[in-house]
């Protein structure tokens, strides 16, 4: 049962538009609901706020434009034709001021002549104040919906999925092909943008195999996922990419709506296919002809669609126009509900077949017969004014369905590479040569003809060859050939009624030498915003044509662009929102650090101890303490996250020696030394220790946030460039764990826990803490006696906590990067990412006496350069001294503010030594400015200090307190 | 996430991943000696082998993992010889387990690798990204896989995998 | 969105793998330093096929050199590079 009748038996559903209450049925979409409850104007265009109605049934639909749901559930610019209607759905209309019915923007109308193509492109000739001024007045008139302000309260998945076969498309076709493969054993998913399934069989009243069309495709669907397969509906495949990656986008809310169980609004699937079948079935184009944008003004096949599917009937009185068989179709459909079919204009001279002989028994039919015009009673459409053989007849209707052709759906086929073809009798591109897995099929391939089309998918799909008996009360058609586009129109024929482009803007843009179609896309705004031109497209490329005096082939088309229809950021962002937006990475003593009060640093993905600050310390004094604590007691430091490698093998000092630029191989086991590595160019790009640990192995330490870059070179050095050697590169970041502890009373905190004698600068030994087998290596950043204590990430609590207790006993505590990064600021030690910048030499940085001179490493062929060669003209590692207060770092070093800069302040920190602030700077010739007054300036922050230049080392220049 | 009743039930359990050693192999005879050792070959890339406690997993092209607190290292390493080096990693990881049904819907969440296919199963390993971390998946039985992931993002990965679950069920 | 067909693990999402440069850009610790210039500043840079070293890092970490047409996007072969690959 289908129609008005069928309609009263489904539940009702409460909804409100402007604020006003509706009643529709379960199953209804937006649009149909509306007008079911005869609200005819929806919405004001976008250029001229024309009024508007309901144009189509689906996707394409490019006037009914709403804001749905409200707060964060908000969704502007749905198409009132995809949201079907909920309990409680709130919908507003868009574009409008004060109210839909009164609208004052509609006054752009009659000063379209002053706003023509290409307006906005005008406004930017002449002075930029001008613009300023157009700019203001384009962004509050041009309108579409105002997106939401507040967070999306729901959430947005990210899966991905894997098929053998992929079908897009759950009309006859799609169901026909996905129904062969999955019987046949194949893995397979159809995907369907409505939320049912049946396609044309919706609104077309045919027989398959015996059984009516809808309980066909419901039971093929159900077919398909008992033999295993995946049918999602309300899912939009909305991109081809490389790869037969197939992005589809599946609504589990309506917009606007609270999602269920899951609190999922939507899943993103990134579906990975064999092959896809594209069963997107195709597009009625629309007539041009004045006014043709009036409510009342509709698709052939989308009334066939209200009335069919929906049981609503958008009008009583209706004038059809077609340019062929399937115009006619509506024409019975509208009599079936009760309408009165006014006429049927056919645009062709002499109409003939089975299908028109049968409607003129019904229906007054005009042939050589196109509208030229509407007139309007409020904002409705009250009548249509017809050309029919030469001569103007009027007739009084409410409702204008317009069958112009079809335009076959190829987006994704042109997204996956795929080439077209002209068709010359529909006048429409169908698919031609596929680049990757896809094939068109049915309506989105050309084809008219259900049991072929039937025939041809099931055997797409893998099934073998059979025919499907179908029966089509209205006869066989002829195949949908297109409108022709009239040479002359008066008054607005829109062809982009979204971006209110009419036939004169195209022959405007034209005739101002906008003559390549993309120019002309651009220039007019024609075939943008959120429907693409879905309906648009190829009349405009008619009208080109025309003026180009060529065929539409060669006019060119523009590019077809994922997604095909608008997608919601948050589905692009799936999880990661807010806090998830990057991954987090936790340290193995987070606990232990919050329990200490520590205050956090993002560190990359990495969140470390900041400071630990006591009450009513501010972070900075909390850290110039723990410094001080170091310096002149004992403190503690979590380094778990410096990048460690083992290197062993009978060929690990081989391979150290071709990463490191410093002679590294002749190391004694139990010895440790200072690093640094280049890049292929010459410069530096990270530092750290290497120790040898034993014979044949090596504990290789370099920076936290270079771990990832260095865990990739030494694979790159090792699998690329040394593949020969008896070596292997374990990446240890994450199975070492260690703590830093440092200050004069270091050494007597490591003695009393181990019992050993600790490991003499630059030694390392193995022992153990709280029962845990342990490494110490002694090596000092911080400037005093300092040894860094590594235990496996499973044990590592333990042996901090023993380390903390016994330091808090020897009057000392935990420490924080601040209190780091001061001490190694008074050292002069550089850090990767503010000094080590990756445009530095080892010269540049005070490391030049340390490269090994032999070359064999990477990197010693890019030092040869002239350029990196010369120290003259390069920014060298400077101290700077504050003369006046607080050192502002990132500051530029200049004579005077204003000037060109000579370098900048790498690290600022407050001196734990003595008073005042140091910094490390980067400055041209540096190494020989030495004692000069530069002024550090940010103009950003309106700071200007005087500051001396010096050597990079502030403290201890002998090295006195860290060695024995 | 246990619900009572409900068809697809997932849970997902954290732990330390335990003893855990990367053994990498220069020649073939390094293969045979440690093949002797462990009383068996050395699995294919995408494959486990061994017993509970003392599984094997190919995890590099001449990277093996020895996964369980079975294995005695130090007679592996002598075993080894001069064809290969054994390192400890075990402190570095934590084993997620996913026991239901749900765990191949789960894992392909925010991942790229096809944990739906019917010939993933018991005995099969696949190292891929999940959420951005780089993962080692190794399939227990056909209702449970392990997931072996870097101790610092265990927590949030784990988390996820959670809430998946609980809207599956 | 590649699928690159690892020779280790088989076909993978490009997500697994890391792009690192053009073979003809490799260049080799004992080569001249004119040649090592020549080989990062001034490559052929082929408009269409060309060999790219490729790394499965999020996967099995193998390394691979990977024909690929620049064009089209299509993948001509694979071929692994790395002590695995020695003869």
């Amino acid at each position: 049962m289908t129609g008005p009748a069928a309609r009263l038996t489904r539940p009702l559903v409460r909804f409100r538009f402007d604020g006003r209450a509706y009643e529709a049925r379960a199953g209804d979409t937006l649009a149909a609901a509306l007008l079911a409850n005869g609200v005819t104007l929806v919405a004001r265009s976008f250029k001229y706020h024309r009024p508007r109605g309901i144009m189509a049934a689906g996707v394409e639909e490019p006037s009914a434009l709403v804001t749905v749901g409200t707060g964060g559930r908000r969704e502007p610019n749905t198409r009132a034709t995809d949201v079907i209607v909920y309990d409680g759905l709130e919908a507003f209309s868009q574009n409008a001021w004060p109210s839909l019915d009164l609208d004052l923007g509609a006054v752009n109308g009659w000063l379209a002549r002053l706003i023509p193509a290409g307006f906005y492109y005008k406004t930017f000739f002449g002075p930029p104040r001008r613009w300023m001024i157009y700019e203001r007045f384009i962004r509050k008139a041009a309108g579409l919906g105002a997106p939401p302000v507040e967070p999306d309260p729901d959430g947005f998945a990210h899966r991905a999925a894997f098929c053998d076969l992929l079908v897009v498309g759950a009309g006859p076709a799609g169901l026909a092909a996905a129904l062969a493969a999955a019987e046949a054993g194949q893995r397979v998913m159809l995907v369907e943008q409505d939320a049912r399934v049946g396609g044309a069989l919706l609104r077309d009243p045919v027989t398959i195999d015996g059984m009516a069309g809808v309980p066909w495709a419901e039971a093929a669907a159900q077919r398909i996922r008992m033999a295993g397969g995946r049918v999602l509906l309300r899912a939009t495949a909305n991109g081809y990419w490389d790869g037969n990656l197939v992005t589809v986008v599946e609504r589990l809310a309506e917009p606007g709506q609270a999602p269920g169980a899951s609190r999922l609004a939507q899943r993103l699937w990134k579906v990975r296919c064999g092959r896809v079948l594209l069963a997107t079935g195709a597009i009625e184009r629309p007539l041009a002809f004045a006014g043709n944008d009036r409510p009342g003004v509709m698709l052939s096949q989308a009334v066939r669609g209200y009335v069919r599917r929906f049981g609503v009937v958008p009008g009583r009185r209706a004038v059809i126009a077609t340019s062929h068989d399937d115009g006619y179709r509506t024409a019975f459909a509208l009599a079936e509900a009760g309408a009165e079919v006014v006429a049927v204009l056919d645009g062709r001279a002499t109409p003939e077949g089975d299908l028109v002989e049968r409607a003129r028994a019904r229906f007054p039919v005009f042939a050589a017969a196109r509208p030229i015009a509407t007139r309007t009673s409020g904002h409705r459409l009250a009548g249509v004014t017809a050309e029919v053989a030469g001569r103007t007849q009027a007739f009084a209707a409410d409702l204008l369905a317009m069958a112009g052709g079809q335009t076959p759906v190829v987006h994704l086929h042109k997204q996956a590479g795929g080439e077209l073809d002209w068709d010359e009798v529909t006048q429409a591109f169908v698919p031609g040569p596929s680049r990757q897995g896809q094939r068109s099929l049915g309506a989105a391939a050309g084809r008219s003809v259900l049991a072929a089309i039937l025939a041809e998918a099931w055997e797409a799909g893998g099934g073998a060859a059979r025919d499907f008996a179908v029966e089509d009360p209205c006869g066989p058609a002829q195949p949908a050939a297109a409108a022709v586009i009239p040479a002359r129109l008066p008054g607005k024929a829109f062809v982009d009624f979204q971006n209110d482009v009419t036939l004169d803007d195209i022959d405007l843009a034209w005739r101002e030498g906008y003559r390549s179609v993309e120019h002309l896309k651009r220039y007019t705004t024609l075939g943008m915003a959120t429907d693409q031109g879905k309906t648009s497209n190829m009349a405009a490329l008619a009208r080109l044509a025309q003026a180009q005096g060529v065929a539409i082939p060669q006019a060119g088309l523009t590019t077809f662009r994922p997604p095909y229809t608008p997608t919601t950021l948050g589905a692009f962002a799936g999880p990661a929102v807010g806090d998830h937006a990057g991954p987090v990475r936790r340290l193995r003593l987070h606990a232990a650090h919050e329990a200490l009060g520590a205050i956090w640093l993002p560190s990359g993905y990495w969140f470390r101890p900041r400071a630990y600050p006591q009450p009513g310390e501010t972070p900075g004094e909390a850290s110039l303490r723990e410094a001080r604590m170091v310096r002149s007691r004992v403190g503690l430091v979590d380094v778990s996250t410096l990048a460690t490698f083992e290197i062993a093998g009978p060929d690990a000092a081989a391979l150290l020696e071709r990463v490191c630029a410093t002679t590294v191989g002749r190391l004694a086991v139990g010895r440790g030394r200072y690093t640094f590595m280049l890049r292929e160019d010459g410069l530096v790009f990270d530092d750290g220790t290497v120790w040898r640990i034993a014979e044949e192995r090596f504990l290789l330490t370099s920076s936290t946030g270079g771990a990832d870059r260095m865990a990739q070179h030494l694979s790159y050095v090792r699998n690329v460039l040394a593949p020969d050697l008896r070596v292997s590169v374990v990446n240890l970041q994450e199975h070492h764990c260690a703590a830093a502890l440092a200050g004069p009373r270091a050494t007597a905190v490591l003695e009393r826990l181990t019992g050993d004698a600790a490991p003499l600068h630059m030694h390392c030994h193995r022992t153990a803490i709280a029962g845990t087998a342990v490494l110490v290596l002694a090596a000092s950043y911080s400037g005093e006696r300092a040894f860094e204590v590594y235990a496996p990430g499973d044990r590592i609590a333990a042996v901090w906590a023993a380390l903390l207790a016994a330091a808090q006993e020897a009057g000392g505590g935990a420490y924080g990067l601040d209190a780091m990064d001061h001490l190694r600021v008074e050292k002069g030690h550089v850090v990767v990412g503010a000094e080590v910048d990756g445009r530095g030499t080892p010269a540049d940085l005070g490391l030049g006496g340390m490269v090994r001179k032999a070359g064999g490493f990477v990197g010693w062929q890019g030092l040869q350069r002239p350029v990196l060669a010369d120290p003259a003209g390069r920014r060298h590692l400077v101290g700077v001294e504050s003369l006046a207060g607080p050192l502002p770092e990132g500051a530029m070093l200049v004579g005077r503010a204003g000037d060109e800069p000579q370098g900048h302040v790498t690290t600022a920190a407050p001196r734990v030594a003595g008073e005042g602030w140091i910094g490390l700077a980067l400055l041209r010739d540096g190494a020989s400015r030495h004692g000069e007054t530069l002024h550090a300036w940010s103009a950003t922050r309106g700071l200007d200090v005087p500051v001396r230049i010096g050597p990079p080392l502030f403290y201890d220049p002998e090295g006195a307190r860290y060695r024995d | 996430m246990i619900r009572k009743g409900r068809a697809t039930v997932t849970e997902v359990t954290l732990d330390e991943a335990g003893p855990i050693h990367a053994l990498e192999l220069w020649d073939a005879a390094g293969g045979d000696a440690i093949a002797a050792a462990l009383g068996h070959a050395l699995p294919a890339a995408g494959r486990s082998a061994g017993i509970e406690g003392r599984q094997v997993l190919r995890q590099q092209p001449l990277v093996w993992l020895l996964d369980g607190a079975g294995f005695d290292p130090a007679a592996i390493a002598l075993a080894l010889g001069p064809h290969g080096a054994l390192t400890a990693i075990g402190g570095g990881l934590m084993r997620a387990r996913l026991s239901g049904p749900g765990w191949r819907a789960v894992l392909m969440h925010d991942g790229v690798f096809d944990a739906e296919q019917a010939a993933f199963g018991p005995g099969c390993t696949a190292a891929t990204i999940i959420a951005h971390v780089a993962v080692t998946l190794h399939v227990i039985a056909e209702g449970q896989c392990e997931v072996l992931v870097p101790a610092s993002y265990a927590e949030p990965l784990v988390a996820g995998w959670r809430r998946v679950a609980a809207g599956l069920a | 969105m590649l699928l690159i067909d690892c020779p280790h693990c088989g076909p993978r999402a490009q997500e697994e793998f890391g792009y690192d440069r053009t073979l003809d850009s490799l260049v080799r610790i004992e080569d001249a330093p004119d040649a090592a210039m020549a080989a990062l500043y001034a490559r052929a840079n082929p408009r269409g096929e060309d060999d790219e070293i490729w790394r499965h890092t999020f996967g099995c970490r193998g390394w691979m050199v990977l024909r690929r047409d620049r064009v089209s996007h299509a993948i001509l072969s694979v071929r692994p590079l790395g002590p695995e690959a020695l003869p």
